[in-house]
């Protein structure tokens, strides 16, 4: 059974540095909707590969893009060089790596706005509310409309 | 025909009370609901599974 947390604390016991984005960033802020995925922007150099690859290897990560050839994250891709997204599954899950976010920049731009919230008693850097709002807005996907007035909603209720 | 998509209307209550919690708590409740859809869905594809000997007299007809 998929278990995004588990996911996550994996992440953030190895002390990957990445920020969280997406959906599940979402739930951190106050979203109520469903996230069958986890995604996360990460500085992609081979130092986070292989960090990546140390603490998913008991997971069974492999790269999910082509239905029919699964090959294994263990030992693809084998370099970095213009690579700009990993979209991985696991056994518990599914995990999309990012180099950076439409609307929003690369890791550096979000890193600088990110928003530090202890999740499971780790600190995990999340992407900022307004960061997310702008990347949901960038990619004008019909599917992203109803977590978008969410994030409004959340914005405004912050706000008073 | 047309087919256009509705937003769902926003439930006020759910996002308050999830700002009223701890981010981990969210993410616990969101397991929760993800698990308890995956249930759903099974239940769902279970009850309206077409008998096996149905199938089989489907395909007879078609012979």
């Amino acid at each position: 059974m998929q278990n995004l947390n588990q996911l996550l604390k994996i992440l953030l016991e190895a002390k990957i540095d990445f920020v969280l984005i997406g959906g599940y960033a979402g739930v951190v802020h106050g979203c109520s909707q469903l996230t069958q995925d986890l995604d996360i922007c990460i500085s992609m150099n081979q130092k986070s590969i292989d960090q990546l690859r140390a603490c998913l290897k008991d997971l069974n990560p492999k790269l999910r893009m082509n239905p029919n050839h699964k090959p294994s994250f263990l030992e693809n891709p084998k370099s970095t060089d213009g690579l700009n997204a990993i979209y991985l599954e696991t056994d518990i899950g599914v995990l999309d790596i990012l180099k950076s976010v439409n609307g929003v920049g690369p890791f550096e731009a979000l890193n600088s706005k990110a928003v530090i919230v202890d999740l499971f008693g780790n600190p995990c850097k999340v992407i900022s509310l307004d960061h997310l709002i702008q990347a949901k807005e960038s990619m004008g996907r019909e599917k992203d409309k109803s977590i978008l007035n969410e994030l409004y909603a959340i914005r405004d209720k912050l706000r008073k | 025909m047309n087919k256009q998509s509705k937003t769902p209307e926003i439930d006020h209550a759910v996002l308050d009370y999830n700002l009223s919690i701890e981010p981990s708590k969210r993410l616990e409740i969101h397991q929760a609901n993800f698990e308890t859809v995956q249930e759903l869905k099974k239940a769902h594809k279970k009850l309206y599974a077409k008998p096996e000997s149905t199938i089989k007299n489907t395909a007879r007809s078609q012979d």
